[in-house]
């Protein structure tokens, strides 16, 4: 066998376009796909020397392997059209796969057979000698499958064409491997009919043979670089048509599969085994089905957007290592059980019909980093394969600062369902497509925009996931203020606590305090009440007070809102002194009022939030220091310098580790 | 100001049937606790049975000490403003031990104790001297649950009613507590149990408690009793007969109360049972206030007939530190004899009892130093000694040193050598948590 006027370089060069192994690999699978196949079983040798893919598609003839498989751009949809038998949309094209693992393995065993006859059509010039049919047939056969399973038609004549029978005109010699044709015909045609249903070949392609030739080898000598053999087999015995198996699998490729996973907790498929890589990448691009999670929330909708039912699937990809079998199935992000919940505001739909391309699926934003980070990006399906990793067609390049940060959290699929057909839009391999693609061009601008702004798909899913960001970061503000204010209140009622319990002068002073039910305010009472209102909005968002909600806030994306549960203690303004419960009560008073007073009959500590030393500091700063030097001055009433001590302690008291 | 009462008048007429009681252990603050593991609030397990059974209210328990699932008691340094305490003149280090205050008012706040709010929280302490804890901890119980009852039992408010009731805001002050002859009620822990089982001496209800605690996969045992030697044995030996074949992993931690001069011959043969993981000698002191040499050497002969030999892991003796009248002469002197004697040496740091023997005999030195200072690992009558905490700092690391000249083998393939040397120091900082100490016992004592 050869392959016909190639240059070996070029070989070398085409064998090279599929890359990592998983990728060249995955071409086995395709050709299982285009051979109709509904079940596909991948088994490795324990020591990762060999791998097989079998298959129950149609199979091959030996005609087929020597015609399509085995020959350069021999891609069966040239003259099988573009569906196959059973209408699915042929995933192979440019007829390179075969080469695929060249630089994986050593040798390609290739075992077929399908239920199909072929036909070999040879004309006949007048007076030629006897014909030697194997010669014609292209593949070796034995006398006995000549004699079982060929069957010639001789027709004479040029233009009216006769049908001869067998021993008038001609003679068929099946053993010896040939036809005699009358010299008194005159020119003929021969029809060699082969019945397949019998035959079962088993070729080898020597790559480690094919590889080795150098630039300069005599071209002839890739004659064998094949082998093939025919043999007659009961069909009963055979549970799949074709058997592939690529056998002494690089050293490269075993240290590969073996490589263990990283230590510790790791995130990224990239950290995992070298096997387990190996499945997720089969997972990622052949045309298996998806792996359904639970049906929840926003991400029930997920299959509607995908069309999924129109695209059909391999019905059951299983690989095999070590006794322990594991089915390959198409990972969402979203379905994942470890996925978080997936948001209705954040899941984009993506619907293009335009100009014959059509294209379906959806992006979905998360409040979170994705990980593993290979979830990230829009994976690009065409014919039910993933084109290259998922990405973002560009866009990662345009974005900066936040919104280039907020697309580690963006996911998405597309599956193409008409346009960008594989031969005129798709790189050899299909890891990329051709730019210049019109089909590319309108799926882009979908996606994300034309020029030099993001626009389209992206955009809105990283405006979701940027405006999810806002609100969080406004309520965690907003909540984070009230909680130090909380805290103050906490600290300053700990730190009473902690002085009453010391057992010395100010702890006298504190009990002597508390027990006291006098009022002596000056001026601060009459003061107009400082509000302490929530800010309007955070993420453009109307800030809503609620009660008794379940968690301390609650953002409701669907009616634009952010619920305040304002009944919580955090919000409330009662301080524990000792044994006394007061509240603080909030003045404007004027910046020459007094800081903080405290009248023990209405149990309030007014603070006087316009007193000059407020603009030097903080909300909660002002706040710890007016009620420890209202306390203070309280206490140490007759002593200035307990006074004074007083307010030291109470100012500097932390009630926990991380304040 | 809260009302002293006693146990009996608390049970009787302050809690119903329509009460919930929460029980709480609260976390410590303390300079060092190296005996943390052993912490379980055993008088409120007792009560806990008692409300159940004779009150019949609900009873939840909130053990702050209790070990997490690792084992691990939660430690962290206390804020930066009491991170250290000064006591004449030496800075501790200060930590809490357990979980801390701020999250306990998480807790209490959310329905963490059922659908019913606890209607009266009551609040232990293991040591008197750990009270602003106590004092924190009813501070958060009444911001969180304001309607309820705060109720001081334990040490702090048996030792010392006045001072609680003066500066805890409690409700309620127990100061004597009518001796409960219940089981503990260790269901009270749900599924997450502590490692350990702690039980005292009467037969009837250690039975039940290590019944209970095999039954919910908890095989440590420890004797919190101040004499476990009491009626010449028959109650330890009754109680190890009882429950030793209850599991076969069952290990008992004779932890306190044994004391060398009252080990007879069969209470030695109760502790040379294989089931005694740890047995720890009290201190005896002869007549004339010296080492009861003769007590050890008894209790040593008949240990060694019971299968305890000198020597073995299971086996240390304690050595005070820290009483009054302490000489460092007399305090090494002792350490070397309770070595000899035991083969391992456990410092023990001494702190009066409140009202006990050496308060009322010290009472004006007491009286002046902060009841939080009384904390043993700060040595109280350093000052009355004329011992600095520097040098019983320094017998901690004799004391390790000591240890590890009869024990420790574990470097003798690299006997004499600096890198030996280096491997026990660092080894010995470790265990103690000490900085290096220009303290070195040059010569080894010719009987060791």
């Amino acid at each position: 066998m050869r392959l016909g006027g190639i240059d070996p370089s070029i070989i070398r060069e085409l064998s090279g376009v599929y890359k990592p192994f998983p990728k060249a690999f995955k071409e086995l699978i395709s050709n299982a796909f285009d051979a109709d196949a509904d079940e596909v079983l991948v088994e490795f040798a324990d020591d990762f020397s060999c791998v097989t893919a079998s298959d129950d598609g149609c199979g091959m003839t030996p005609f087929d392997f020597r015609n399509d498989f085995a020959r350069i751009g021999g891609g069966s949809r040239r003259w099988s059209g573009d569906r196959t038998k059973r209408g699915r949309l042929r995933i192979g094209s440019k007829g390179i796969g075969f080469l695929a693992l060249a630089r994986y393995c050593e040798r390609l065993r290739v075992e077929s057979q399908a239920d199909r006859t072929a036909k070999i059509n040879i004309v006949v010039p007048a007076g030629t000698g006897p014909i030697d049919v194997t010669k014609w047939l292209g593949v070796p056969m034995s006398p006995e499958i000549l004699t079982t399973c060929v069957s010639p038609t001789v027709t004479a004549g040029s233009r009216r064409k006769k049908t001869l029978r067998e021993g008038h005109g001609y003679i068929w010699q099946p053993k010896r491997g040939r036809i005699t044709i009358d010299k008194k015909i005159g020119p003929a045609n021969v029809v060699l009919k082969v019945d397949c249903r019998k035959l079962r070949f088993t070729a080898v392609l020597d790559f480690d043979k094919l590889l080795r030739l150098a630039d300069n080898a005599d071209l002839e000598k890739l004659d064998d670089f094949a082998s093939i053999e025919v043999s007659l087999s009961d069909r009963s015995d055979v549970k799949h048509n074709t058997r592939i198996t690529a056998e002494a699998l690089r050293p490269f490729v075993r240290k590969d599969l073996r490589s263990e996973r990283r230590k510790g907790f790791v995130r990224n498929i990239s950290s995992y085994g070298g096997y387990e890589q190996f499945l997720w990448s089969l997972s990622r691009c052949t045309p298996v089905q998806y792996r359904k999670g639970t049906d929840v929330d926003a991400s029930s909708h997920i299959f509607d957007f995908l069309c999924e039912p129109t695209q059909p699937t391999l019905r059951k990809l299983e690989v095999v290592h070590a006794t322990v079998a594991k089915l390959v199935e198409r990972p969402i992000y979203a379905l994942e059980p470890s996925s978080p919940k997936l948001h209705k505001d954040m899941l984009i739909k993506v619907d293009i019909d335009e100009h014959g391309l059509k294209a379906v699926g959806f992006l979905a934003g998360y409040e979170s980093i994705i990980f593993p980070a290979e979830y990230r990006g829009v994976s690009i399906r065409v014919r039910g394969v993933a084109i290259g990793e998922p990405g973002f067609l560009g866009a990662e390049t345009i974005l900066t600062g936040a919104s280039k940060a907020a697309l580690s959290q963006i996911t998405g699929e597309i599956n193409v369902l008409a346009g960008l057909d594989a031969v005129d839009t798709l790189n050899p391999g299909r890891e990329s497509f051709y730019e210049e693609s019109e089909h590319f061009k309108i799926l882009r601008r979908h996606l994300v925009g034309e020029g030099e702004r993001v626009g389209g798909c992206v955009y809105r899913a990283v405006s979701a996931v940027i405006r999810r960001s806002q609100v969080r970061s406004g309520l965690s503000d907003v909540l984070g203020r009230v909680g130090l204010r909380r805290r103050v209140l906490d600290d300053i009622s700990a730190a009473v606590t902690n002085l009453v319990s010391q057992g010395d002068d100010a702890s006298r002073a504190i009990k002597e305090m508390l027990k006291s039910n006098r009022s002596e305010l000056n001026g601060l009472s009459k003061a107009p009440e400082f509000d302490f209102v929530l800010p309007p909005r955070v993420g453009g968002m109307p800030l809503v007070a609620k009660r008794e909600l379940e968690s301390a806030s609650n953002v409701d994306y669907d009616a634009e809102q952010v619920l305040l549960d304002t009944a919580r203690r955090e919000w409330s303004w009662s301080l524990l002194l000792f044994d006394r419960e007061f509240v603080v009560v909030h003045k404007r008073g004027l910046p020459e009022h007094p800081i903080a007073e405290v009248d023990f009959k209405k149990r309030e500590i007014l603070v006087n939030w316009g007193h000059a030393a407020k603009p030097q500091m903080d909300d909660h700063s002002f706040l710890k220091m007016a009620l420890s030097f209202a306390l203070a001055k309280a206490a140490g009433r007759k002593d200035a310098r307990l006074a004074m001590d007083l307010a030291i302690r109470l100012l500097s008291y932390a009630g926990s580790s991380n304040g | 100001m809260a009302k002293l009462v006693t146990g009996q008048t608390l049970l009787s007429k302050h809690v119903s049937r329509r009460d919930h009681v929460l029980l709480v252990n609260p976390p410590v603050e303390e300079t060092r606790y190296s005996w943390l593991r052993w912490n379980q609030p055993l008088d409120l397990l007792r009560i806990a049975a008692a409300l159940r059974d004779k009150v019949r209210c609900q009873v939840s328990l909130l053990d702050c000490m209790k070990p997490d699932k690792a084992g691990d008691v939660q430690i962290e340094w206390l804020p930066r403003d009491r991170r250290y305490a000064t006591v004449g003149g030496e800075r501790y280090p200060m930590r809490r031990y357990g979980e801390p205050h701020d999250a306990l008012a998480k807790r209490l706040e959310k329905k963490t104790f059922g659908d019913k709010r606890p209607t009266q929280v009551w609040i232990t302490s293991l040591c008197s001297y750990w009270h602003q804890s106590v004092a924190e901890m009813c501070r958060v119980a009444k911001q969180s649950l304001p309607d309820a009852q705060i109720v001081l039992v334990g040490s702090y408010a048996r030792f010392m009613p006045k001072h609680a009731s003066e500066s805890c805001a409690a409700d309620f002050v127990v100061s004597k507590f009518p001796s409960l002859e219940k089981a503990s009620l260790l269901d009270l822990y749900g599924r997450e149990m502590p490692p350990f089982v702690a039980v005292d001496l009467d037969p009837e209800m250690m039975v039940a408690d290590v019944t209970a605690a095999v039954e919910r996969g908890v095989v440590d045992v420890a004797f919190f009793v101040d004499d476990l030697c009491a009626d010449g044995g028959q109650p330890l030996a009754e109680c190890v007969a009882r429950t030793e074949h209850l599991h076969k992993h069952l290990r008992y931690h004779a932890i306190c109360g044994l004391k060398p001069a009252d080990i007879t011959p069969a209470i030695a043969k109760t502790l040379g049972n294989k089931k005694f993981a740890e047995v720890h000698l009290e201190e005896a002191d002869a007549a004339d206030s010296s080492l009861d040499t003769d007590a050890y050497a008894a209790a040593m002969r008949y240990l060694a007939d019971a299968g305890l030999p000198t020597g073995s892991d299971r086996l240390s003796g304690f050595v005070w530190i820290g009483r009054p009248g302490d000489e460092l002469e007399d305090l090494i002197r002792r350490c070397l004899d309770v070595l000899q004697a035991c083969g391992s040496l456990i410092l023990k740091p001494f702190t009066p009892t409140p009202g006990g023997p050496e308060h009322r005999a010290h009472a004006a030195y007491l009286d002046s130093i902060p009841h939080r200072y009384w904390s043993p690992h700060f040595f109280p009558f350093a000052e009355l000694n004329k011992i600095g905490r520097d040098e019983y700092h320094d017998l901690y690391r004799l004391a390790a040193f000591l240890n590890e000249k009869v024990r420790n083998r574990s470097f003798d393939m690299l006997d004499g050598t600096l890198g030996a040397q280096m491997l026990r120091d660092s080894l010995r900082r470790e265990v103690w948590k000490l900085e290096p100490s220009a303290l070195r016992v040059v010569d080894q004592p010719a009987d060791l």
